[in-house]
Formats: C-alpha cells, structure tokens, sequence
C-alpha cells in the first residue's frame, strides 16, 4: 500500500472519527465549534478522497488540513497548559492525580489531532511537485 | 521542524509561568496569637487581656503591621448561624483597619443580650488574585473552596463575599459540571456572580457601564470561643480560634480524645433519633432542616450498629435504650415475603429488598447480643442469617437484591459494598458461639472471602487498582481464629496490598498539597480540588485498622506496622479535626443539634447517619485498640 493511500484512508478514518465524537458524543452548543468542525471534517474528507483517486489539488489540500489539524492541536494543547498553569496559581501544587489526568488529556489531543497530520504535513512537504497520488 | 517544536515548547512554558503567577495570590503572613487577641478585644472594646504577657506594649503598637490593599478588616457577629451584625474597617495598617471596624461596630444596632451572646469572627483580608469568570467551569475551580472569598470591585467599591458566606448559603461547592448528575465541585459562579452584582446596588445598564475587576482574596480568620451565654468573662481570657473552612482546631490525638469524640458521636445519633425509632436521615445544619429522603436501611443499621458499640464500650443506658428502639424499627421493616423462616429488610410495601440491609442488620444484631443477649433476637438473627447464606452464589459472590413475593434472587444486579457488608455479618457470627459458628457458616465465610479478594480481580483490568473492599478486610480481621488456616494468609495479603494502595492516596503533612492546604492532612483523595470528605477517611481507618491488627497478629515487621499505624494516626487525627463541636459550630443554627456529627465535607454541609457511624466506629476501635 503507498504511504498516499495510507494517509487517504488515515483521513477519511478520522474524519469519521472527528464527526461521532463531534457531532454524536459530545455535541458544543457553539455553534462556532460546530461550523469549525464541520470545515476540518470537510477538509480531511476531500484530502482523504483526492489522496485516494490521485487528484491533482489532493497535495494542496492534505497541506492545508494538515496544519488547520495541527494549529487546533497546538491551541488545545496552550489551552490545557494555560488551564494548569491557573489551577497551579490557585491551588498550589496540583498533586500526582492532577499531573496525570492532565498529561493523559495532553496525550489524548495529541493521538487525535497532531500525531497524523504531523507525519503527513512531513510527506507532503517532502515530496516534489509531482502529484500525490504517484507517491509510494 | 524541531525548531517549530522548540518554539512552541517555550511558548507553553512561559504561558504557564505567567498564568499561574498572575492568578497566585501573593505571600502574606498570618496573623499571630498576640494580634488575633489583641483585634477581638478591640473590636469587643475590652482592655486589653493581653498587655501583660507582652511586656506592656500597647495594642496599636502589636496592631502596627502595614495592611496591604486597606484590608479590610470585616468583623461578623455570629448568632445560631445567622450573620446579625458586619461591618467593614479599613486602613493602612490593622490597627487603622481595626479601629475603623470597631466605631462601626460600635454603630450598630444590635440588641445589647444578643451583641454579647454571639461570637465575633474576623476576617482580615491580606490578599488578593484576580480570577477569571468565564467559562463558567473555570470560574467554578478559580477559588479554593472554604479558604477564598469572592469580591467584585466596582469603580473602585469593593463588594465582597467571605468564605463563610459561600458555605453558609451551599455556593462553595454547588457547580454541576455534568449536567442531569449530582456530582458537583467548585463554585456555584453565576449563583456568586448575580449575589455581588446585586450587592453592587447598580442598575444593568450602569453594571455594564461601570469599571469592574473580579477577584478572589484569602484572610486570616479567627473567632472568639464558644461559652455559655452568661460567661463573656471567661470568653474574655480564652484565646480567640483560628478558622480554616469553617473549623476550629480539633483536639490532639489521644485515646481520651478519641473516646470522647465518639461518645459525641453516639450522642448525636441517640439525639437524633425519633420516636417512631428511624433516624433524621440528614441533617442540614446552616438552618437546622432535617431530610428523610432516600432514607437508607442498610445506613439505619450501621447508626444501630454504632449505638450498640458504644453502649458495650461506656455501659451508658441511653445507648442502649437508643439501639433497642432501632432494631426495634428494623425489626418491623419488612414487606410481605420476609417474615417465613428466611428473614429480610425491606420497606413494608416493597417489591424488592437487598441483602445490604440484611447484612448490616445482622451485624447490628451481633453487636446488641455480645451487649444485651436475647432468645428473640437469637431467633431473629437465624432468619437473617439463613437468608443471607441463601442469598450466596456458587463463586462465593452473593446475589444482591430479592423478591420476596415470588422467593426468587436477581442473580445480576450488583451494587457497591454489599458482598463485603455479608461476608463480614457472617464474620461477625463467627465469635458468637457454636450456634452461629457452625461449619456451614465458616465455608460460607471462607468462600465469600475467596471470591472478594481472588476471584473477582481476576480479570487483568481490575489487577492496577481495588474497589470498595473496606468491609472484606474487616470480614477477615473479624472471622480470622474461625478461618482455615492454610487460606486466611492469602486473604490478609490482600488486605496488606489493599491497605498500602490507600496509603498511597493519602495526603501526609509534607506533601505539596498539604503544605497549601494543611487541613487535608489525613484525608485520601487525588487533587486539590475536592475539599476532602470524611466518611472515606472514616471507612478507610475501619479497614486499615483491621489491616493492622491482622499485621500485628501475623508478627509483619516493624517497618509495616510503622506505616500501617502512621495511616490511621493521619486518619484519626483528620476526623478529631472535623468533628462538629461547639466551637467550629458558628455557622450552624443549632449546635445543640449538630454537636458530635460529621459533615459530609467542609463545603457540603449536611451530616448523614452513616458518616458519623464510619468515622465514630473507627474512632472508637482505635480509642480501644491503640
């Protein structure tokens, strides 16, 4: 299987994956969250689908999901941080408990938004001009 | 792309300095002994008692400490829980604060009996950090529960909410973070928020218009000692109590100040007891309201359970008059279908009953009979013990719920604590004699055991942690001589690990949290979050002290039984500090009522039977035992 075709069928599983937590799970009543979420989920299907059927534009948009998915990442991650650092503030030390609940929510963003796009933002930055859908 | 990561790896790290500098509140020191006196006897315009043991320095000269931000200094009157006097006092320094406080005090009117029967509390303001107030669940974790008061500066006027008011009126704890559950943690915000809004005196539009600033502040809290209403003299020379989430200083452990506490607490529940023989099932003390809602049979049992202790411990009738006229009640708690030769615990007209109510029914019973034996009770007790017998599976686990209209077991439905609450009633049988004592029971005990501590962990999930098993390790203390000896040193293993997995959940002084919130000492729990509550310090120091016993038996090493006894000292020390006695009683509107009863916590107000019955019975073992 080409590392494209890995990433396009990575794409479509999270995008299925982002919707039912998204949408079905635990729904925002922002509708702000909803709209975002519906533009990444939207983006990581068309890469997923041009990866797969080897479009020409599927380069052009993995990048740009890629770092839409990576940006949400690094903003829930200052989020997080900046949510410890308070309760440190107001708490004192917040205990082993706290530190681990927090590193396994840090972890847990990072397996669901940073990890693939990471890799993939990697390849497709590394590849020429070619088109993406040739890459093995 | 490893500087990318770098530089978001530095970005992270200054937001978490500067965040958590920005909400810490400054470092400030407490108030001394000599200056808390020397307020209270200011603020009661007294000469001051003080002056002699200071070398005849002046109280504005012990009150000349700068006070930053003005203070204030706000002096509360506190009459059976109720606020009837407060005034504010500001000033560059306490004794100009303090003496502000005092001409307003001295303004106001208060009837002259009741002005000398409350107590003074005073809160001196020596800190403050802004907070943020959005999201509403940040807002709810931005003060540390019963420590921190809310204020709300308005163009410069200061409103504020002290810590007392947020537990008095059940906002310290009240956010429900998952909606539809009655879990709640942190601060009611919006409940905060609309209370110092409308304290602002302001209309909406001139709120919006205003410039605000939120904050959180920290004082030091000390109150006058509690007396009777005619001894203003001898609350003259008693030093004034420092307050922590509304408690006093609680007595030092000793085997009399643990007999003590838990005489109290069987006074509470022989108090509390009614005439028809039920429990008040809570007790809601900022106003004195009692609940029966949800009224728990199995926790009727254990507060008769508790009276009978006591009474075996003290010999004091009115124990045993109160233990009697629970059973009592327990006795005629049954649907139809419980009263044949098996005999279960249920209300009248139920569908279905548990085994828990049974199982703490026999161990009530137990207890009563090694008091007070009775061929009544004996008869009883042999129903309830076949029902319980009949009520255990082929594993040795034990069906939970009956329905006795059609004698059949729901062999599914598993609820917490009542397969250890049986294993230890059979327990308990054990030291009652051939009759009870038969070999039956014994296998029946030996096999609950092998299922509670083997059995049922053997999935490899449940092999990182335990569950409820207080009772399983009480079961094995209490049936041990019974037990065959080539099995009972598993199950004593097992309490071992049990044991030490609670240690390690236990805070010690020492501790980082402990040294920012110093009366968690003692307490288990995860974070800081969560003012600890005292019914798991109470089950917790149950289990472990059956954990030490079983150690001390088994000849463990010095080192163990060290860290065994230095968990239930913590533990014991923990409840002393938090029993309900007259002095930390000045938000209640009853002390009488509330004397020898336990909160749930210190931000949840209410006592329930079962919280006295796990931290009195833990309380007394250990008076007797140590």
């Amino acid at each position: 299987v080409s590392r494209s075709r890995t990433f396009a069928i990575l794409d479509l599983a999270f995008a299925a994956l982002h919707g039912w937590i998204g949408f079905a799970v635990a729904p925002s009543r922002a509708v702000a969250f909803q709209v975002a979420l519906a533009i990444v989920i939207a983006l990581e299907l068309a890469a997923g689908v041009g990866l797969l059927v080897g479009a020409r534009w599927a380069r052009s948009v993995g990048i740009a999901m890629s770092v839409v998915l990576l940006a949400f990442a690094g903003v829930v991650l200052l989020l997080l941080v900046a949510s410890a650092a308070y309760l440190r503030g107001v708490y004192g030390a917040l205990g082993q408990g706290m530190a681990v609940l927090s590193l396994v929510a840090a972890a847990l963003a990072v397996q669901l938004f940073a990890l693939v796009p990471f890799f993939q933002l990697r390849f497709l930055l590394a590849r020429s001009a070619a088109p993406a859908a040739n890459a093995k | 792309m490893r500087r990318v990561l770098i530089a978001v790896a530095a970005l992270y790290a200054i937001v978490f300095i500067v965040v958590a500098r920005r909400a810490s509140l400054p470092s400030f020191a407490p108030l001394s002994a000599v200056e808390r006196d020397a307020v209270i006897e200011r603020l009661r315009g007294r000469a001051p008692a003080t002056q002699g043991a200071i070398g005849g320095a002046t109280r504005r000269a012990i009150l000349d400490r700068p006070l930053a931000g003005g203070g204030p200094v706000v002096a509360t009157l506190w009459d059976r829980g109720e606020p009837i006097a407060r005034v504010e006092g500001r000033g560059t320094t306490l004794a100009l604060a303090v003496d502000d406080a005092a001409s307003a005090l001295a303004r106001q009117s208060v009837d002259t009996t009741r002005r000398e029967r409350a107590r003074l509390k005073v809160d001196v303001v020596l800190a403050r950090a802004p907070i943020a107030t959005a999201p509403t669940a940040l807002l709810a974790l931005s003060v540390v529960p019963g420590m921190d008061g809310v204020g709300l500066a308005v163009d410069d006027r200061e409103h504020l909410l002290l810590a007392d008011d947020l537990l008095r009126d059940d906002l310290a704890a009240a956010y429900a973070p998952v909606r539809g559950m009655e879990f709640t943690l942190g601060l009611d915000g919006p409940a905060v928020l609309r209370r110092l809004v409308s304290d602002s005196g302001l209309d909406r539009a001139a709120f919006r218009r205003a410039s605000k600033r939120w904050f959180r502040f920290r004082a030091d809290s000390f109150i006058e000692p509690a007396s009777p209403p005619s001894s203003q003299s001898v609350r003259a020379t008693t030093p004034a109590l420092p307050v922590v989430r509304g408690n006093t200083p609680g007595p030092s452990l000793s085997s009399e100040a643990l007999k003590s506490a838990a005489i109290a607490g069987g006074d509470y529940l022989a108090r509390h007891l009614r005439p028809d023989g039920q429990f008040d099932y809570e007790y809601w003390t900022a106003r004195g309201q009692v609940a029966m809602a949800g009224y728990s049979i199995p926790r009727h049992a254990g507060a008769t359970w508790y009276l009978a202790q006591i009474y075996r411990a003290t010999g004091d009738p009115r124990f045993l008059d109160a233990a009697e006229r629970a059973e009592a009640w327990l006795q005629e708690a049954h649907p139809p279908g419980c009263d044949g030769p098996r005999a279960c615990i249920g209300e009248p007209g139920a569908d279905v009953v548990d085994l828990g109510s049974a199982a703490l029914a026999l161990v009530a019973e137990s207890e009563l009979e090694r008091a007070h034996p009775s061929e009544s009770r004996r008869r009883f007790m042999q129903r309830l013990t076949d029902f319980v017998l009949a009520m255990q599976k082929p594993d040795g686990d034990f069906c939970h719920l009956y329905r006795p209209q059609t004698a059949t077991r729901d062999e599914h439905t598993k609820m917490l604590y009542y397969s250890g609450e049986a294993a230890y009633a059979l327990a308990r049988l054990t030291a009652l004699g051939p009759s009870f004592a038969t070999p039956h029971l014994v296998e029946a005990l030996d096999h609950a055991l092998a299922y509670l501590t083997d059995r049922q962990y053997r999935p490899f999930a449940l092999r990182f942690y335990f569950m409820e098993d207080h009772w399983t390790c009480m079961a094995v203390e209490a049936g041990w001589d019974a037990l065959p000896t080539e099995r009972r040193e598993s199950y004593a293993k097992f309490c071992d690990q049990f044991v030490a997995f609670l240690g390690r959940t236990q805070f010690h002084e020492g501790d980082p949290i402990v040294d920012a919130q110093p009366d968690f000492a003692g307490a288990y729990g995860f974070s800081p979050l969560l003012p600890p509550h005292g019914t798991p310090v109470g089950s917790r120091s149950e289990t472990t002290l059956s954990t030490y016993l079983l150690q001390k038996r088994r000849g463990l090493p010095e080192a163990t039984l060290a860290a065994t006894r230095r968990q239930i000292d913590d533990g014991l020390r923990f409840l002393l500090g938090h029993q309900i006695q007259d002095d930390s009683a000045y938000l209640m509107a009853d002390p009488d009522a509330a004397r020898g009863g336990f909160l749930m916590s210190d931000v949840a107000r209410y006592v329930r039977i079962d919280f006295v019955q796990h931290a009195c019975s833990a309380m007394l073992r250990a008076a007797l035992l140590l």
